[in-house]
């Protein structure tokens, strides 16, 4: 039998919360040291516990592609994902699973160097602070330009990448992020495009989820 | 249990509750709640353990 993790923590957290409400109505224990004891296990070790195991479930939800897009402000740019053109960016990546489509704007928006998932994570807080209490800037803009490292983390090694002599021709450049690979194979949401290309429609973008 | 350690579990149960109503739901106001259940259980926790450390 396979354990859901959700499942485990949802048992650690109805557990925990069945004993916090026995000691809350429990008579005195014998012992002053073995109350102390069992008030330290379930008042600070296991709610610890929760908070860790309920912030792990909630962070891996927040690398979904639904839980970008359940903010408004990114209807276009999921839309963008369905657009039916295999010559563009980013609509192929998706549509084609060249990147999981379950979480595909992490995939992409992340850069996987050694705190690129941290700070993905704190740019995301800044997103929410900007979303509720601030104003969304339009258009929407990265906060610095692309980087190449989370194009060619894929495609570096790749056949299709090793062939084209140009991109051998400009390795040190795209190495450093002197010229970007949108340069050449930009736009990459081409939300310009919506309205005028016919879309294909996914469940993860246009509703309800996989 | 005197009152206030009352009042801290209460806390930590209230918290323990938000965390668990809205741990599987993957958007944004989601995340916000969860981010408040574990401030508030984390803050019933600081509240216990201070109360235990002066009285005991």
């Amino acid at each position: 039998m396979v354990l859901n993790a959700e499942a485990v923590v949802a048992a650690l957290l109805l557990g925990t919360m069945a004993l916090l409400v026995w000691l809350l109505v429990r008579p005195p224990l014998p012992h002053q040291r073995a109350s102390v004891a069992v008030s330290l296990v379930g008042f600070i070790g296991l709610p610890a516990l929760c908070i860790w195991a309920g912030t792990s479930v909630q962070l891996e939800n927040s690398q979904r592609t639904d839980f970008c897009l359940s903010c408004h402000v990114m209807d276009d740019f999921g839309a963008s994902m369905e657009l039916d053109d295999p010559t563009l960016l980013v609509a192929p990546h998706f549509q084609n699973h060249w990147v999981d489509q379950t979480r595909a704007c992490y995939e992409c928006h992340t850069s996987y160097t050694m705190y690129g998932g941290i700070r993905a994570k704190w740019n995301g807080v800044k997103h929410l602070w900007v979303n509720y209490i601030g104003t969304v800037p339009d258009p929407i803009q990265l906060y610095g330009d692309y980087r190449n490292g989370d194009c060619l983390r894929c495609h570096a090694q790749a056949r299709g990448y090793l062939d084209s002599g140009f991109h051998e021709d400009l390795s040190a450049e795209l190495e450093q992020d002197q010229t970007s690979c949108l340069d050449c194979h930009g736009p990459a949401h081409a939300i310009d495009q919506l309205g005028q290309t016919a879309r294909w429609p996914h469940p993860m973008v246009s509703g309800g989820s996989e | 249990m005197n009152r206030s350690r009352r009042s801290a579990a209460c806390f930590i149960l209230i918290g323990l509750m938000i965390i668990l109503a809205t741990f599987r739901i993957a958007t944004a106001p989601g995340f916000i709640s969860m981010l408040v259940g574990a401030a508030a259980t984390f803050g019933g926790m600081v509240w216990f353990s201070v109360d235990l450390i002066l009285r005991d």
